[in-house]
This record gives structure tokens, sequence and C-alpha cells, in this order.
């Protein structure tokens, strides 16, 4: 069996809703996994491939809105599509500003389902895409030296060489060297490249003088 | 569909049918008629849902199968599944409707002996937070050594819920700012009266033939549902529910037989 490509799970409490679910999103070709409740989902391992959540607002036990905030706080970045029975604006603002993808009133138009789980699941690829460049500069990031961060950081900031060996005590060549094995080991072939990859890494920079 | 997965169905309904109606009954006690919309939306919609995207899944491989017609066999095999669910989410969602208006109309008319003035003074005080909240003034003109009369207290309570909420939310629209609610209990030929008026705008005369129609409202958030069903659970007991036009506010009156007479 081979990983699958991407997984839609669907959280309602109904039965019936959740296989008629399954068999719509299943019959674009997509896979679903179905869940009853949000800790049914919570104490199952999703498997690592992008994957969004269609989830169901009024939930028995953990609401739909308080699984979006515990997914948060666990820093599990799925992304929604809430649908519900009665859902008012309060609730709409609620899980909308909590970055949820989009919020369909049931019974929905079978579109507009699709769409919006086509869209979750893109964002979800994205993220992941996204994260995984970032997990690749972190580890060539930690492989540089102590001394080699510090002049990273130092030039990302703006400072000029000069002012670098002034300020670490050493001479403007040293300070040249430990730039390019720097660059080097980042893979940067410009400092503009070098200063996206920091961005990206959010490391902490020293305030230009 | 196999059977065995069609019972399995079955039995899963039941339950949240069962569920549903205790829900419904408790609901319907404490807080009346806009909790009650809301769990009837949400009971109805639920069927609703499953048989709008199990009818778009049907169409959607219609139209596969019509433009591949290698698609055919595979869509035969896979139809019947989905509109045995949509048969059966039909009938579930008019179980649900018939079971609410059977528990609101001929709930299993428990029919007792039962003191008016006893009925109002738990009302009331049920609704007490909703005085304060919506700063009414409440005022009982409760005529002493009424006869007892027949009637489901629960179901009478519910009218007089569904009266008062009415009333207070007709308060905020009165004309000179006095937020006042009268119930008045009498003695009359037919029983006991029971009176409830608010110092609204009152009801407009052209709209008065329609006020007991079920969905008619005149408010964005209620399903109209509340006059007549309450039309409804005093008929069952052999009497009428009706409104007397009057100088102040809207007045809605209901009578109840004394023991013995009318109550089914």
């Amino acid at each position: 069996m081979t990983e699958p490509e991407s997984i839609v799970f669907v959280v309602d409490d109904d039965p019936s809703v959740r296989r008629a679910i399954k068999r719509f999103i299943g019959s674009v070709g997509l896979q679903v996994e179905l869940f009853g409740s949000a800790k049914e989902l919570l104490t199952s391992e999703l498997p690592n491939v992008p994957s969004c959540l269609v989830l169901d607002i009024r939930l028995p036990g953990t609401s739909g809105l308080d699984l979006q905030r515990h997914l948060a706080e666990a820093n599990i970045k799925i992304p929604i599509v809430f649908i519900t029975a009665h859902g008012d604006i309060p609730m709409t603002v609620r899980a909308m500003k909590a970055g949820a993808i989009e919020f369909l009133p049931k019974p929905f138009r079978d579109q507009d389902l699709l769409d919006a789980v086509h869209l979750a699941l893109e964002r979800d690829r994205a993220r992941r895409q996204q994260d995984s460049e970032i997990a690749v500069l972190r580890k060539r990031f930690d492989s540089l030296s102590p001394r080699e961060r510090e002049v990273v950081a130092m030039v990302v900031s703006g400072m000029l060489n000069k002012q670098i060996a002034a300020q670490i005590g050493t001479s403007e060549n040293t300070v040249k060297a430990h730039r390019s094995r720097a660059m080097e080991k980042m893979q940067a072939n410009s400092l503009a490249e070098l200063v996206k990859m920091v961005e990206g890494l959010k490391v902490p920079l020293p305030r230009a003088s | 569909m196999d059977r065995r997965a069609t019972s399995e169905i079955e039995r899963i309904n039941q339950e949240q049918l069962r569920q549903a109606q205790q829900d419904l009954a408790r609901v319907m006690r404490v807080v009346g008629m806009g909790e009650l919309a809301g769990a009837i939306a949400h009971e109805v919609n639920q069927p609703l849902t499953a048989i709008v995207t199990n009818g778009n899944f049907c169409l959607r491989r219609l139209d596969a199968a019509t433009s591949n017609p290698d698609e055919l066999p595979a869509v035969i095999d896979e139809l019947p599944a989905a509109i045995t669910e949509i048969v059966n989410d039909g009938t579930r969602a008019s179980t649900v409707i018939s079971r609410i208006r059977g528990l609101l109309t001929k709930a299993e008319p428990r029919t007792t002996e039962l003191d008016v003035n006893r009925i109002v003074q738990d009302v009331t005080f049920l609704l007490r937070n909703e005085f304060t909240r919506n700063r009414v003034f409440l005022r009982r003109e409760l005529a002493a050594d009424l006869p007892h009369v027949s009637g489901d207290p629960v179901l009478l309570q519910q009218v007089l819920i569904n009266l008062i909420m009415n009333a207070i939310d007709a308060t905020h629209t009165s004309t000179d700012g006095k937020r006042e609610i009268l119930i008045r209990s009498a003695r009359n030929s037919d029983g006991v009266l029971v009176q409830v008026q608010d110092s609204g705008p009152g009801i407009k005369p052209e709209l008065a033939d329609r006020i007991f129609e079920p969905f008619f409202t005149t408010k964005a958030e209620s399903i109209g549902m509340g006059l007549s069903i309450s039309h409804s659970i005093i008929e069952s007991h052999g009497s009428r529910l009706w409104t007397t036009p009057s100088s102040a506010g809207a007045l809605f009156e209901f009578t109840l037989p004394t023991n013995g007479a009318g109550a089914s």
C-alpha cells in the first residue's frame, strides 16, 4: 500500500452526514477518514501527509471551535473547513479569525465543499513544503560555528565587515573568511539570498548601529 | 446495502430520535420556544445535509457514467447504497418532525387536577431572571379560591412561558417606555380564565387574524411556531386561546375547564 497523496479528515457526530460526505468527497478521488467526535480525532495518529479537516461546530464533548483551539495550542497546523447546522455570526467570526479556510452552513452546496477542501489541501501542501525548506536551512545554520553565526547575524543586520571586525575584535580579513565559510555552509550564492534564508529562520539579530 | 447495515442505521436513528426528544422536552420546560427553534433546525438539518450530499453524489456519478459508459457498472454498483441512505434520512427527518408535533400537541396527555395560580407562580419564578434582565415589571392579579382545572401541567407551563416571553419581547417596543406585564386569573362560566397583557404597542389589527398561523412571525429570530403551538395545546384541553383588542398592549386569554369538563 502506497502512502496516500492527501487525506481529508471529517469530524461530525451524525453518522449519516459522515458517510454522505465520505462518499461525495471520495468520488473525486480524495481519501477520506471519518471521526465521530473531537476526542476520536485527537486520540488517533494522523498520517504525516497533506491533509485538512472538515469539522462540524456542534459536537458532543469538545465542540468544533474548541477543537480548533486545541489544535492551534498543540501547534498542529491542519487547515479547517467548518460545517454547521446553525452557525451565528459571532461563531463564524471567531472561526475565521482563528484561521479557518471556510465556514459552510448545512446543507452546503457540493461545489462549495469541494472548493474549500481543495483550497485547504493546497494550503497544507504549501505550508508543509515551506516547513521542510526551513528545516533544511535550520540544519545548515546549525552546522555553523558560534563565531560564524555571530558574523552572519551582523552581516544580515547590515553591518560592514569593518564594523563587524571592530565589534568582535578581529581583523577585516578574518571576518571575510568567516563570512565566506558561512555562505558556503548555508549554500547561499549572494548576500541577498543569505538575508532571505536568515529571515525565514527568524534568527535573533543584533540591533544595527 | 445489506439488511444488517440497514437495521443498524435504523437503530442509530431511533437512538438519535429518543435523544432529540428528551432534549426537546427538557428545553421546552426550561427555556421555551427560542431554543426549540434551534433544536428543530439542528435535528432536521442533519438528515437534510446527508440527503443533499448523497443526492449530489448520485447526480455527479450519473453524469460521469453518461459521459463515459465504462464507468456505468461502477456507478450502478454505488448508487443503491446512496439512494437507500437518502430514503432513510428522509424518513428520519419526517419522523423528527412528527415526533416534535406529537410532543407539543398530543404528548401523552397527563391530565391531572391542577391549580392554575400555582402554574402561574411556577412559571413566573422560572422566568424571574428574564424579567430582571429585561427590566420588566410583573404584576399578578390571581383570584383566590379558584376551582381546580383539568390539564397537563407541563404543556400549560409551555403555553404560559410562550405568552410571557412574547409579552417581554413586546415591551421592548413599548411606545411610552413602560415595561409591564400583567397576569390575571379569574373564575368565569367556562371554568378559569387566564390573561396575559403587556404594555407593548399591541397587535396590528391587520395581523390579528394571522398570528396563530404556523410560521407566522414578525421577529427576525423567531420561527413563528410559539403561538400556533400554544393554540393547539389549549385546543387539546377542550378550550381556546384568543386575543382581545385592548387599549394598552396585547392581551391574550385562554380558559381552562374545571374538573370533568372537556379535557382530552
